[in-house]
Parts: structure tokens; C-alpha cells; sequence
């Protein structure tokens, strides 16, 4: 259990670090920060890019520790390993981004708002899934 | 570390012939495979932030792009084009570069038949070269590496690590024998 527990904590920071990269990389330096930050309503001028940042890595710890729950009674098949973190990329947008962002703290939900959200958190789980695979790997 | 990983679609494992020079067939490692889907990831990050400024349904952000295309370029004929078949259909083109260009992100971003993804971002790259790459303002060489780029990535199955291309090419594997499914496979 820990050992599954460790290693879906460890897939999820590094997805978590590349997802940040995305993130990262805006017109302005983490300037998508701080529509993380937004998430939870923690956003503001001066601390908003670090708080941001901070949460985003905190998030894909979190997520990442479900994926491992999930993935002990997972059939050792690449697909099932994949969908699967794309389900965990969609439950973050849905429970963050949309439950506790769009619904509680009133971001607004716009088209662009809705793609520039859903698809890194969805090449989040992409990402999960594929390196938590890999990791299975004999010799890796 | 990890051992090395082969993604080549052709191993070339012929024999040396007498007093012929043969050429060591390249194999990837894990890691330069791993770092080739950041690359890819990165650039498809590239494509995606790219349709936010132009976005449906008025497609906006375009307009002025694809003016300046029409008296810039430098492909005679292009211009005559701009002017009468694509600004009077401004919407249609905008749909479709914008269709054109998310497809191309979404391909990246998932390693979902990323050479695909690859080669239709050469394609728009090459149009935006032909286009923009000598109007006032701009440095040639950023359509060109654009074009680079794209080329590269469609040399190398990059979505086969961190990518849905991994679970693709398993699958298309067993289905080799026609000719088309051959072309499928080497989208992936």
C-alpha cells in the first residue's frame, strides 16, 4: 500500500513539475499562475504566481496519490494505465476547476477559459499514467 | 539507467557486404526519448496558446495577419489569392486555420498521431512563412524554424513516450499488412 501510495506521489510531483512548465510559459513569466491561484481563491498581485505555483504542485501530489490507490487493482495493460490518468486529469478539472473555481469562488466559465483549464490538466494525467507505466518497466 | 529503447521504423540490421562501409543503425535511449516528448509537448503548448488570440466565432486576432499576408508575400500569385478567395471568405478561413491549428495542439500536446500533428503544423508553418516571413516587423527565421520544427518532429515517432502513440502503435502493429494501415502506423 505505501510502497503504490509513494510511487503515485512521486509520478504525480514530476507530472505535476511538467504540467508547471505549461503553466509556466505564458506572455508573461507564470503569468498562468495565477489562474491556478484562482482556483481557490487565492490570487493576488504580489504573491499570486507563487501561490499559484505552490498549489499547482500540491494538487498534482494529491491527485497523483489517488492514482497510485487506484492503480494497485489496475490489470498491468498500457491502456487501462492511460485512461485512467486522463480520468484523474478530468476529476481535477472537475472538482477544482469547475466545482471549487467556476461554482464556489465564481471564475468565469468562457470557452477559452474552459480549453486553456481542461487540456493541461488532461496532458497532467497523460503524463501521470504514461511515467507511472514506465516505472513498471523491468530494468527501469 | 535505462536500458536503450528503439522507436526506429526501420532497423537496419543488414549485413556488411565486402569492402562496403555500413552504417550503424541509431537507437534511441530512454532519456533522449523522454526528452523528444517534452520537446513535443512544448511545441504542441506552442500551437494551443497560439488560438487564444484569434478566437471563435469572430476569429479577430486573424484578420490583420492575413492582410498583412496578402501585401507581403513574396510567392507571386499569393497575394491575387488573399485578396479574392480568402478575405471575402474570411470566416470560413478562420474556422479552418483555427480548426487546422487546435488539431495540430491537441495531436502534440497528446502524442496522438503526433507525425500527423507534425506535419500538418509544417504545412501551416510553411504558409505562414511564405506569408508573414518578410513583412515589416518580423524576423524571417521565426516562420523558418517553425517550419524546422515541425519537420523534426515528424521525423521522429516523439509521441510514443508520454503519448497516446505508445498504446496506438500496439495496436497497429497487428494490422501491418495493407498499405494504408502502413501509412496510419507511421502517423503514430
Amino acid at each position: 500500500m505505501l510502497r503504490t501510495l509513494r510511487q503515485g506521489l512521486l509520478a504525480g510531483g514530476l507530472a505535476g513539475l511538467f504540467i508547471a512548465l505549461l503553466f509556466f510559459v505564458d506572455t508573461s513569466p507564470g503569468n498562468g499562475f495565477h489562474r491556478v491561484a484562482q482556483w481557490l481563491a487565492l490570487d493576488s498581485q504580489t504573491a499570486g504566481k507563487f501561490v499559484g505555483f505552490l498549489l499547482l504542485l500540491l494538487l498534482s501530489l494529491v491527485f497523483g496519490m489517488l492514482f497510485g490507490v487506484v492503480a494497485r487493482r489496475m490489470p498491468a495493460a498500457l491502456g487501462v494505465w492511460l485512461l485512467t490518468g486522463l480520468a484523474i486529469g478530468a476529476l481535477w478539472w472537475i472538482i477544482v476547476v469547475l466545482f471549487l473555481g467556476m461554482i464556489i469562488h465564481h471564475v468565469p466559465l468562457t470557452f477559452g477559459a474552459f480549453l486553456s483549464t481542461s487540456i493541461p490538466l488532461l496532458v497532467y494525467g497523460i503524463v501521470l499514467g504514461s511515467l507511472s507505466f514506465l516505472w513498471r518497466q523491468p530494468g527501469l | 539507467m535505462a536500458p536503450p529503447s528503439s522507436v526506429s521504423d526501420h532497423e537496419t540490421s543488414a549485413p556488411p557486404g565486402q569492402g562496403q562501409a555500413v552504417l550503424q543503425p541509431v537507437t534511441l535511449s530512454e532519456r533522449s526519448l523522454m526528452l523528444l516528448a517534452l520537446v513535443r509537448i512544448l511545441v504542441g503548448l506552442l500551437w494551443f496558446q497560439q488560438l487564444f488570440w484569434k478566437m471563435p466565432p469572430d476569429f479577430a486576432g486573424l484578420h490583420r495577419y492575413v492582410v498583412e499576408e496578402g501585401q507581403y508575400t513574396f510567392l507571386p500569385g499569393y497575394s491575387w489569392l488573399i485578396q479574392h478567395l480568402f478575405l471575402p471568405n474570411f470566416l470560413l478561413l478562420g474556422a479552418f486555420t483555427w480548426s487546422a491549428e487546435l488539431v495540430v495542439a491537441l495531436s502534440l500536446l497528446f502524442g496522438l498521431f503526433s507525425r500527423f500533428g507534425a506535419i500538418l503544423a509544417t504545412l501551416l508553418a510553411l504558409q505562414l512563412y511564405v506569408g508573414l516571413a518578410y513583412a515589416p516587423g518580423e524576423w524571417y527565421w521565426t516562420y523558418g524554424m517553425l517550419v524546422l520544427l515541425g519537420l523534426a518532429l515528424a521525423a521522429v515517432p516523439t509521441g510514443r513516450r508520454l503519448g497516446v502513440d505508445q498504446w496506438l502503435v500496439e495496436r497497429l502493429d497487428g494490422a501491418q499488412g495493407r498499405s494504408v494501415m502502413r501509412l496510419v502506423r507511421w502517423l503514430v
